[in-house]
């Protein structure tokens, strides 16, 4: 591959995987390590130019080495903040991005994820957030296309009970976390 | 898609929390992609299951060049440098007591190397020097036997072995007693890597 040639995949790639990583990583990071994550999923994107498949296959390719380098960075964190582990866990940081309460209940949502199995969560969050299909979700978490259907069908199931779960009757104040009854 | 999961899925972009994330500037992708490219002298590495190929290979090869290192000057007939060092004098014991080994203690030493004994020829002995750990330290350094009368009484040194490694500090051209040097012993190694890195 020519030089020219290179850098014009290269332009191709970046053009078409950068919004989608950026925001993988804005939903899963504080955005000074999206920052720095997201260069460095660049720059692996070009040393490893002839591995990164070609069309929209790129996308969650990419997700992959983002998701991998953010482990990286966030194992380095945690090494570097064990001390004041107990504080950061009593006093979360605020996530960068607000959420906006229009369209629905965000916060019930987001409740409901919580309480899902971390697979299943995050399996969602990849379908819905990331807008990946099963072939891509498959590629993200090394498993054959039909197991993530699988897995993502089933995952639907178990998020549509624990929203029902949270859900408030109709003409009702909204119900407690945990609990199915409205009290107030 | 069912109306049942697209339902499901507008509800989860309800809560995405990149949902009003504002795009990039239109010119930060083509600043950062000139950065890459410009920066980056190496433009492709190695596929990851060819660097974990590389890392036993990596290994070996540095193994062979530690050991050619050593080889080689003494195959091709070249000199290697010797330095003498001394024996501290009344035994290091002017305090009458020696203080815990620590890798403090052993980080102001001027030297430490890994040496092993090649010959103990009359009162002087060599050895091989094949790790250095701080300082300058020869290919080769000849110290005096230690006494064996007054290693029993006045200091911590015993008297060196041909063949065997020790872990050896030294100071003003002095091997430094007191536990500071001695017989290659995994405790003391532990404490060598501690101060001085492995």
């Amino acid at each position: 591959m020519t030089d020219a040639v290179r850098e014009q995949r290269f332009r191709t790639i970046a053009e078409l995987v950068v919004e989608p990583v950026r925001r993988y990583l804005a939903r899963r990071t504080d955005a000074a390590t999206a920052d720095e994550v997201l260069n460095e999923t660049l720059l692996v994107c070009w040393r490893r130019l002839d591995e990164v498949p070609a069309g929209d296959e790129a996308v969650p390719w990419a997700i992959v080495v983002a998701r991998n380098l953010l482990a990286n960075a966030q194992r380095a964190e945690r090494r570097r903040t064990r001390l004041v582990g107990k504080i950061i866990a009593l006093d979360p940081p605020e996530s960068v991005v607000e959420y906006t309460l229009d369209g629905g209940d965000p916060i019930a949502v987001r409740d409901a994820l919580t309480r899902l199995r971390r697979d299943d969560a995050e399996l969602l969050r990849l379908w819905a957030w990331d807008g990946l299909e099963s072939p891509q979700l498959a590629t993200v978490l090394g498993i054959s296309a039909n197991a993530a259907a699988i897995r993502l069908h089933r995952a639907k199931a178990r998020l549509k009970t624990e929203l029902m779960k949270s859900a408030p009757p109709a003409g009702h104040v909204e119900a407690e976390e945990g609990s199915t009854d409205a009290r107030r | 898609m069912h109306d049942d999961d697209r339902s499901l899925r507008d509800q989860l972009r309800g809560a995405d929390p990149a949902r009003d994330l504002a795009p990039l500037p239109p010119t930060w992708l083509d600043h950062r992609m000139e950065q890459i490219m410009t920066d980056t002298t190496t433009p492709s590495v190695p596929a990851r299951s060819a660097r974990r190929t590389w890392i036993p290979i990596a290994g070996v090869a540095a193994a062979l060049a530690i050991g050619a290192a050593i080889a080689v000057p003494l195959a091709i007939g070249g000199t290697p440098t010797v330095e003498p060092l001394a024996l501290p004098e009344g035994g290091g014991l002017a305090s009458g007591s020696c203080l815990t080994v620590d890798a403090a203690g052993l980080l102001a030493q001027e030297q430490a190397f890994a040496a092993r004994v090649l010959t103990v020829e009359g009162d002087i002995v060599t050895f091989e020097v094949t790790e250095r750990f701080a300082g300058d330290v020869a290919d080769r350094i000849t110290v005096p036997q230690v006494d064996e009368l007054t290693t029993s009484t006045d200091f911590s040194l015993e008297p060196f072995a041909a063949g065997d490694s020790y872990l050896v500090t030294a100071t003003d051209g002095t091997i430094s007693a007191c536990g500071l040097s001695g017989p290659d012993t995994p405790e003391l190694r532990a404490l060598f890597v501690e101060a001085f890195g492995g």
